[in-house]
């Protein structure tokens, strides 16, 4: 073979055959003659669902009857829209509202926009696009069983099936970010992919802004900061595919756990100074023992957000109840809150661990001059508000 | 043959055989459908396997698929493509897949079963009983020809 027929060959096999469905076994091994009539019209009728349905998927996908329309789902106050309006395909969204406009698509898809955004739907080829002339959205789409959705601007086509993502566009160029799921950019003819917690311009005068400040408008914002990558493991960075500008989000919506301060001998500061204990003296031990671990432990808390985290896994659970309701347990999306609020689980629980571990470490140091019930009483108010300190007998000065 | 024996000879040459059906149909759902119905016999006991199953499996799913394909047409759209597409590539798919269809039949077969089937051109050889250079060889000249036929329908697109 010459080198045009090899690279040929490489390029044919970029393309996959798709995977047969398993076989069905469950058939009769006796003789088939006695149900020859039945399976002819069980055939019939199968065939004739079949027909039907390839029927309504094909007019879906080529868009011939139904078009790339749009509902409109929050219109925001004022507004020139309405809860429940179609806008047909072609036909241009402005949202004028200061809130900005919530669309929904005939396949669940929801498009947020920002204000001062303006958009249209159109049929694609293999599928619907949101044609974005200028503003932002965010796209939270469904996986499309046949064809794709897009987003179109001026100087890029964005596949998002499957995402969550947002996309703005002006004059300068695009910028697309992803806060769930995988996109593809088609920018000047090159492919490229954007991962969760990553974000491309189509123009080195298109500014990267973070994902954060980026989605900061949106009314869903603290719950897309929870979908973004929470460790620096979680990303790979990736060199640019192309001259446009490309970046990683940094992540930081939730904090990790700091690491433990040093042990109090070795600690330059503290947030409150524990009175010196002298050594041998148990009175002053145990007089000073509640406060004197109170306040070292409160140096890990006030850098571990519990109520954000907590906050976080509330919205979590309620969203993954919704998609569940809407999309059935297969949708990707309420796998991923799934295993968000897990992970959530994990953070909050190796909190905790970490502030008794510390407070049990300190209380041995000094004789375990503190009862276990003052302990736990110690442990749980640091973790729970990152300030107060318990009530305790045993606890002769206020916690400042 | 019983049913274990019929799952094993699923499992190792289902792909294949697959890749073979879809040679000659445009449509993914009828070389689907036509590797089942004669899995579907053989557990049913209609058929007879002779000893060695393969060329005859690859025979007997050829003739399923030409008796489903007489009422086809050759137009491929979505709903057929038996390539697995992403986006962007979806037009490029179908336009490949027309393509082949184009080729005469041992050509096309034979460059379906090695690149997508991921059979050698021994394995081809056996099941179409066949040699290996000659499959080879119908491989060398429909790649050129799909090749030169697929350029043109790019650009004319």
């Amino acid at each position: 073979m010459d080198r045009p027929d090899e690279e040929f060959e490489s390029y044919l096999r970029q393309f996959q055959l798709r995977t047969p469905g398993p076989l069905n076994e469950q058939v009769q091994l006796t003789s088939r003659r006695p149900i020859l009539r039945f399976a002819r019209w069980a055939v019939a009728a199968v065939i004739l669902v079949a027909a039907v349905v390839t029927s309504v998927r094909l007019i879906r996908v080529s868009g011939i009857s139904t078009g790339a329309y749009a509902v409109v789902e929050n219109s925001g106050s004022p507004s020139l829209y309405r809860n429940g309006q179609r806008m047909e395909a072609g036909e241009i969204v402005r949202s004028n509202s200061s809130k900005g406009l919530v669309l929904r698509l005939e396949n669940g898809s929801q498009i947020e926009m920002r204000s001062e955004s303006v958009l249209a739907m159109e049929s694609a080829s293999d599928g619907a696009q949101i044609r974005l002339d200028s503003g932002s959205i965010i796209v939270n789409a469904t996986r499309q069983k046949l064809g794709h959705l897009y987003v179109k601007t001026h100087d890029a086509l964005v596949s998002v099936d499957g995402t969550e993502s947002m996309v703005d566009a002006d004059t300068r160029g695009t910028r697309v970010a992803v806060m769930q799921g995988e996109v593809q950019v088609d920018h000047g003819g090159k492919w490229d992919k954007l991962r969760s917690g990553e974000q491309f311009a189509t123009s080195a005068s298109m500014p990267l802004i973070s994902i954060r400040e980026g989605i900061s408008w949106s009314r869903n914002a603290t719950l897309y900061l929870t979908m973004l990558p929470q460790a620096p493991a979680a990303e790979t960075p990736r060199p640019p595919a192309s001259a446009a500008a490309r970046q990683n989000e940094t992540p930081v919506s939730v904090p990790p756990l700091p690491p433990l301060p040093p042990l109090p001998q070795d600690a330059p500061a503290v947030v409150v100074s524990p009175p010196t204990v002298p050594p041998g003296s148990d009175d002053l031990e145990k007089a000073c023992g509640s406060c004197h671990l109170a306040s070292v432990a409160y140096s890990i808390a006030p850098k571990i957000d519990i109520h954000a985290l907590e906050r976080n896994q509330i919205e979590l659970a309620a969203r993954s109840k919704q998609l569940r309701e809407r999309y059935g347990d297969a949708y990707p999306g309420v796998q991923s809150s799934q295993s968000q609020i897990k992970q959530l689980d994990d953070q909050l629980g190796s909190a905790k661990a970490a502030v008794s571990d510390y407070v049990l470490k300190h209380n041995k140091m000094i004789g375990g001059a503190v009862s276990d019930q003052d302990l736990s009483a110690i442990v749980e108010s640091i973790f729970r508000s990152g300030s107060a300190v318990p009530t305790s007998p045993s606890r002769p000065q206020q916690f400042k | 043959m019983d049913r274990n024996q019929v799952r094993s000879l699923y499992e190792k040459h289902s792909r294949g055989l697959f890749a073979y059906a879809c040679s000659f149909s445009n449509s993914f759902a009828s070389a689907e459908d036509s590797v089942h119905q004669v899995f579907v016999r053989l557990l049913r006991l209609d058929l007879q396997v002779p000893d060695s199953p393969v060329p005859y499996l690859y025979r007997a799913v050829r003739n399923a698929v030409l008796n489903q394909n007489r009422n086809r047409g050759r137009e491929v759209d979505l709903e057929d493509l038996w390539l697995e597409t992403t986006a962007g590539t979806t037009h490029a798919g179908i336009e490949l897949q027309s393509t082949l269809q184009e080729l005469p039949s041992e050509q096309r077969e034979v460059i379906i079963l090695h690149i997508w089937g991921q059979l050698s051109f021994e394995e081809i050889g056996d099941a179409l009983e066949i040699s290996s250079n000659t499959a080879a060889s119908r491989y060398r000249y429909g790649l050129r020809k799909l090749r030169q036929q697929f350029q043109v329908v790019s650009k004319d697109r």
